[in-house]
């Protein structure tokens, strides 16, 4: 093995990570060859730059802002676990379903209802009566609304 | 019962996944000066660091119930996060040609705290700049290191991860580590020498 070779163990024995035959052969190498013992000081020193600049970090503040948005997350999540997509679904049904029932009670068109019977000329005048009882009205709105 | 402090990461994960928020906020404040220090040596960026942070937590967060302790460490898991995150940032961050050189604030780093081995050295205001002046060279070698040997490097010296752990978070053999760290000292050396 020449130097050049040995100078990628000599990576592996500064981090630790040479073990067995390798690293006697290494070392014995060192105690021999005067540029392999040069590199590997110098590799040592390198290594012990870049631990000092690690540096202590202070992140207090920002585990805190990673706290409050996972919390916000934690909220969000329980929300939908307790009011999911689906469950709206038989709401919206529902209501549907008392707006078009009432309708049919009433049996009257939506202009009869709301407007008094003697601003009804002018309505009718306005919005033309389809004639449609408020049962119709509903599920046109809710045509409309699939359609879009 | 341990307390949260006590507890391994593994343990701490358990709880969390059970629906702890004592224990995920205990994860949170153990690692995130880790996540933040590989986020910014990967991006260079201290701001773009505090975002990949939260990012990382919050993707944890919600894929919590898919780890398990038996595929891999809690520590290799979510390193493995926050350097995707970090490699979409620094990406972009390249795309738009921004000049992350200059984006590393001195106020980030203490070259005269109590964990620099500068500072026993550091009697005079001579010695001091000195220091400096080295500290402030081997970052800015540090910076021209490509991503990833920058990465192993970095994960190695000053996360003291195990070329195995390093080889799990970045999703590559363990003797394509040795050589990403091998090649990034040698670089290093040149670049310390000129």
């Amino acid at each position: 093995m020449n130097c050049s070779e040995f100078h990628k163990q000599i990576s592996l024995l500064v981090d630790g990570e040479l073990k067995g035959p390798a690293s006697e052969t290494l070392r014995l190498h060192l105690e021999l060859c005067p540029d392999c013992r040069v590199i590997h000081q110098r590799m040592v020193a390198v290594t012990d730059n870049v631990k000092a600049i690690r540096g202590p970090v202070s992140t207090l503040s920002l585990a805190q802002k990673v706290k409050e948005r996972v919390a916000l997350e934690r909220t969000r999540q329980e929300q939908k676990e307790f009011f999911p997509g689906w469950t709206r679904v038989p709401l919206v049904a529902l209501v549907t379903l008392l707006a078009v029932g009432l309708g049919n009670l009433a049996g009257r068109s939506v202009n009869e209802m709301l407007a008094p019977q003697r601003a009804e000329a002018m309505l009718e005048y306005m919005i033309p009566d389809q004639n449609g009882s408020l049962a119709e009205v509903v599920m046109d709105i809710g045509a409309e609304e699939n359609s879009r | 019962m341990r307390t949260l402090d006590s507890a391994t990461d593994e343990e701490l994960v358990q709880q969390a996944q059970e629906g702890s928020e004592a224990a995920f906020n205990a994860l949170v404040d153990r690692h995130s000066a880790l996540v933040y220090r590989v986020a910014r040596g990967i991006t260079n960026s201290s701001l773009e660091a505090e975002d990949i942070v939260q990012e990382t937590f919050l993707r944890v967060f919600k894929h919590l119930d898919g780890f398990s302790p038996s595929k891999a460490a809690f520590k290799t898991w979510l390193l493995t996060i926050a350097r995707n995150q970090s490699i979409n940032v620094f990406s972009a961050l390249k795309r738009k040609a921004l000049k992350f050189m200059s984006d590393f604030p001195e106020e980030d780093h203490n070259p005269h705290g109590a964990d620099n081995p500068f500072s026993s050295q550091a009697h005079d205001l001579e010695t001091l700049l000195a220091t400096k002046q080295e500290y402030r060279k081997v970052e800015q070698a540090i910076r021209t290191l490509p991503q990833r040997q920058r990465t192993a490097l970095l994960l190695k010296s000053q996360e003291e991860m195990s070329y195995e752990e390093i080889s799990g978070v970045m999703n590559t053999s363990v003797s394509s580590v040795e050589s990403l760290i091998f090649r990034a000292r040698k670089r290093l050396m040149e670049a310390l020498e000129e």
